[in-house]
């Protein structure tokens, strides 16, 4: 339907939207508390009026100054009811209210510029991310208009109510000009209707407060005399924590309703009804429960868990009253027998491991102990662990496992994160005074998905938006994407989001400051430069790690040297590089040795590069681990728990196939060209498996170094040197007589920098050493190394 | 347009409302529970009988658990009475209130014209 036909129709379902416009609903109530106070002041005169014989005569025209008052209030009243039969109308209708009200107020001529001019319509705008200012440009410097008559909405289900996402969607396709203005704000059509939809959700979520007298909320009231009939446990309510309010979410989304539900339909089921509740977020599974405990209060549960009630223990008030084997074993069973008594309580034991252990440490056994009572029909258990614990601790005890129904928490999706956040904002913006945009909540997300790994969703993503929020200067801007990807970036030194200008410049020119460290090798920096590209761009798959490469060649021709390059270039720090020695882990034991090692190095830094040397000595368990790891870019630790390596550069560097690299010099060939044949070889001889070597994103070759670069190596080694010494004090001249001599003592071509370095320290630096003792060469003095120097 | 919602929509939903508050009433005073408890000991205090042939030491609990028995009963039947009055003038209120619904526009006009009369 076009919006002409959908306005007529609106404006016969909807009567009150003329009114509505007119004076708003606000300001009507305004009117009727200002009439109603007149009311009360015509009462006070007419008594007053009444009591002294001199105002007698006035009490007449009170009477009838009073009985307008009172026609008019009930006239608003009247008027107020009517209203709010449209605004809470529950049957079905062509589109709800508000939407109704904002296509009433639309300009038959500009669609656009009316919709735009709403208070709606501008949130819908702002929350996407337009600032008020571009807004206005685009309004002023526009070309066509929109007619009432060329829109048509449709809703987005059929035969369902048309929202204001549907109106906002409507405009955007077909207002060209409009749709032009957006996307290059970076509003895409899916971003508005989300953006749109979020609005609506909130608008429903207040709605749905507002009516009192509604079922729903008269409901929430908790009757009385519901356990008058179940007893009280005296004894276990000594050792009872409050629970913690449940989310104020919508319920239809709550992100924990799959669990609740589970819950539910375990402790409903009366028969070994006990449930063991495994996740890592602490407050996650205690949100689960508090959620239960409010759809208990509210009467929305199965029917065999109406009238029960959720009782939190407190572990370490338990223990440390009952603080020997005797008491702790007496005040155990008797909490427990006064819950059974009691004959409604659900017993949660939060730190029901920590409780475990407890026991242990005075000699006693908690599963023992309380077995008996997970049997009891009159009594249900929910015991909250973490994986690690559960698979610890609980899995393999058999006796007790039988009696518990466990239940895993699912990991919490991104979608179901952005939906959380959306709520969680609002009131962060209440108490903060700031305004989040939607893309800023993506990004959000994302980043929380994405750059930390270890904190657990929607909980990271929530701490990050109320980050942004504290560090918010100006409160009167609203916080977008690009303060989320600064916040990120300070957080984890990765850079991410728009380019500036100094990084596109560092970035296209990336060859270049990666030679001023290496020499040669110009196949290789060129690899790694393209791939770090392709990373910082966004171009590469989110789902890996930023960049994979094997290394080959021989020993000292920059393989280390370019990794740390790397690190410099895009971490800006050339010391955010694991190294592991893959030659440790070539026995049968060794992967789950890695695997330890590896997950705590990444832990304790989840960005950086993750340096391999001497790949090919790893035992083959070691590279069927790295099949999954370069592939996916996670791997599973020992205790189950996932390992997120795609925050990482991997580097793999092997000396194997340098033989076949240095035949192939000698012979003048092109080692690029012949770069299948040598990686063809290393398959033959069973070093790697063709699978292995795909994964990475570059096999990248090092040829051994020729004498012009093993020169320019010595110079960069001598000019290192003296960089050292400055920073003592002294200055040493590279000339070319100490280039030259270094040259001469450290030409390998086998072991190439490797043998410069040893030359460097085992001769140029003893010299200067013994020179400086002998000479008392003092700071700011220069040290000039000729040949008779360096002859000795 | 009004007037059809005033003698039509308005009264479902007026009815709606008052259903609203009378499911409320009877859920607040828990009257379904109340009534199926009606003889169930106060709060679970009652004893265990104890095993054994000991006549006095039975006698003595099945004193004590009818006197639990007897508390609750008085409780509750309280609790009932006054939960079933309070939800029978709900039941009645929305007769005055219709009619009050019905003759409101009336209302308005006399109050109005009156007043003006009164006034001048």
């Amino acid at each position: 339907m076009n919006l002409i036909g959908l306005k007529k129709y609106l404006g016969s379902t909807y009567p009150v939207l003329p009114i509505e416009r007119l004076v708003s609903h606000r300001r009507r109530q305004q009117i009727r508390k200002l009439i109603g106070w007149g009311i009360v002041a015509v009462v006070i005169l007419i008594l007053v009026s009444f009591f002294r014989s001199d105002l007698n005569w006035l009490v007449w025209y009170w009477v009838g100054g009073g009985m307008i008052l009172v026609a008019l209030w009930l006239k608003i009243f009247l008027l107020e009811s009517f209203f709010f039969a449209a605004y809470f109308n529950d049957e079905p209708t062509l589109a709800d209210f508000e939407t109704a009200l904002l296509i009433h107020s639309l300009s038959t001529t500009d669609v656009t510029g009316s919709f735009l001019n709403t208070a709606l319509g501008r949130e819908i705008v702002r929350r996407a991310g337009v600032s008020d200012s571009a807004v206005h440009e685009f309004l002023t410097t526009r070309i066509s208009r929109l007619a009432l008559a060329q829109c048509v909405v449709t809703p987005m289900v059929a035969g369902e109510a048309i929202t204001l996402a549907d109106l906002a969607r409507a405009i955007y396709q077909t207002d060209r000009e409009f749709g032009q203005f957006l996307f290059k704000e970076g509003v895409q059509v899916a971003d508005l209707v989300a953006t749109a939809t979020w609005i609506v959700r909130t608008a429903a979520k207040r709605k749905s407060t507002e009516r009192w007298w509604s079922r729903e909320v008269l409901g929430r009231i908790p009757g009385i005399a519901k356990d008058w009939s179940y007893g009280r446990a005296y004894t276990l309510g000594r050792y009872i924590q409050p629970l913690p309010p449940a989310r104020e979410s919508n319920q239809e989304y709550n992100y924990n309703r799959g669990e609740v539900e589970k819950v539910e339909a375990v402790l409903a089921r009366g028969r070994e009804d006990n449930v063991m509740l495994v996740g890592d977020d602490n407050e996650r599974k205690l949100e689960i429960i508090a959620l239960l405990a409010k759809l208990i209060t509210e009467d929305k549960v199965l029917a065999p868990l109406a009238h029960k009630e959720i009782i939190l223990l407190d572990a370490a008030a338990f223990s440390a009253t009952n603080d020997d084997k005797g008491a702790f074993e007496r005040g155990f069973i008797k909490a427990m027998n006064d819950a059974v008594h009691a004959g409604n309580l659900i017993v949660v034991f939060p730190e029901f491991t920590a409780l475990a252990h407890s026991a242990q440490t005075l000699g006693s056994d908690l599963a023992g102990l309380i077995e008996p009572y997970l049997v009891s029909p009159d009594l249900q258990i929910v015991a909250l662990c973490t994986t690690d614990e559960f698979h610890r601790v609980w899995e393999g005890r058999m006796a007790v496992m039988e009696r518990f129904d466990k239940i895993i928490l699912t990991e919490v999706s991104g979608a179901a994160t952005l939906r959380v956040l959306e709520d969680e904002v609002l009131l962060i913006e209440r108490v903060q005074g700031v305004f989040f945009t939607r893309p800023a909540l993506q990004a959000i997300v994302e980043s929380a998905e994405r750059y930390f790994p270890g904190g657990i969703l929607p909980d990271a993503a929530i701490d990050l938006a109320f980050d942004l929020a504290s560090q918010k200067r100006d409160r009167h801007i609203p916080i977008t994407k690009g303060e989320v990807e600064t916040l990120i970036k300070t957080k984890t030194g990765i850079p991410i989001g728009v380019i500036s200008a100094d990084e596109r410049i560092k970035l296209v020119n990336l060859e270049q400051i990666l030679h001023q460290r290496i020499i040669g090798q110009a196949e290789a920096v060129t690899g790694v430069a393209n791939a770090l590209r392709r990373a910082r761009t966004g171009i590469s798959n989110p789902n890996r790690p930023l960049g994979t490469f094997l290394f080959l060649g021989p020993t000292g021709v920059g393989k280390t040297e370019t990794t740390k390059a790397l690190a410099q270039a895009y971490f800006s720090d050339d010391k955010k590089i694991h190294r592991l020695d893959m030659s440790e882990y070539s026995s049968t034991d060794a992967l789950d040795k890695l695997m330890g090692i590896l997950a705590d190095k990444i832990r304790e830094q989840p960005y950086g590069i993750l340096l391999l040397d001497e790949f090919e000595k790893a035992a083959s368990k070691v590279h069927n681990l790295f099949l999954q790891i370069l592939d996916e870019g996670f791997f599973s630790d020992s205790a189950g728990k996932r390992v997120n390596v795609r925050n990482h550069l991997i580097i793999a560097t092997s000396n194997a196939g340098s033989d076949l690299i240095w035949e192939t010099m000698k012979a003048g060939k092109d080692l690029l060209a012949e770069k299948n044949n040598i990686v063809d070889e290393l398959i033959k001889r069973d070093i790697f498996k063709p699978e292995l070597l795909n994964r990475f994103d570059g096999v990248i070759l090092f040829h051994p170094l020729r004498s012009e670069d093993l020169k320019q190596i010595a110079k960069l080694m001598l000019d290192k040197l003296a960089e050292r010494l400055r920073a003592r004090g002294t200055i040493l001249e590279v000339n070319n007589d100490l280039v030259n001599y270094l040259i001469e003592r450290g030409m390998d071509p086998k072991f190439g920098a490797r043998a410069m370095n040893r030359a460097i320290q085992d001769t140029v630096e003893q010299i200067v050493a013994n020179k400086i003792m002998l000479e008392n060469i003092k700071p700011g003095q220069t040290i000039v190394l000729t040949k008779a120097d360096l002859m000795i | 347009m009004y007037w059809k919602w005033h003698y039509g929509g308005a009264i479902r939903n007026l009815f709606q409302i008052w259903s609203n508050f009378v499911w409320f009433i009877f859920h607040f005073f828990s009257l379904g529970v109340l009534t199926r408890t009606l003889f169930a000991p106060w709060r679970r205090l009652d004893e265990g009988y104890a095993k054994g042939l000991a006549p006095e030491a039975w006698l003595q609990t099945l004193i004590v658990n009818g006197l639990m028995r007897t508390v609750g009963f008085i409780i509750r039947l309280i609790f009932i009475i006054v939960g079933s009055l309070v939800l029978l003038v709900m039941i009645i209120l929305i007769v005055p209130v219709l009619i009050i619904w019905l003759l409101l526009p009336i209302v308005i006009l006399t109050l109005f014209i009156s007043g003006l009369i009164l006034l001048f």
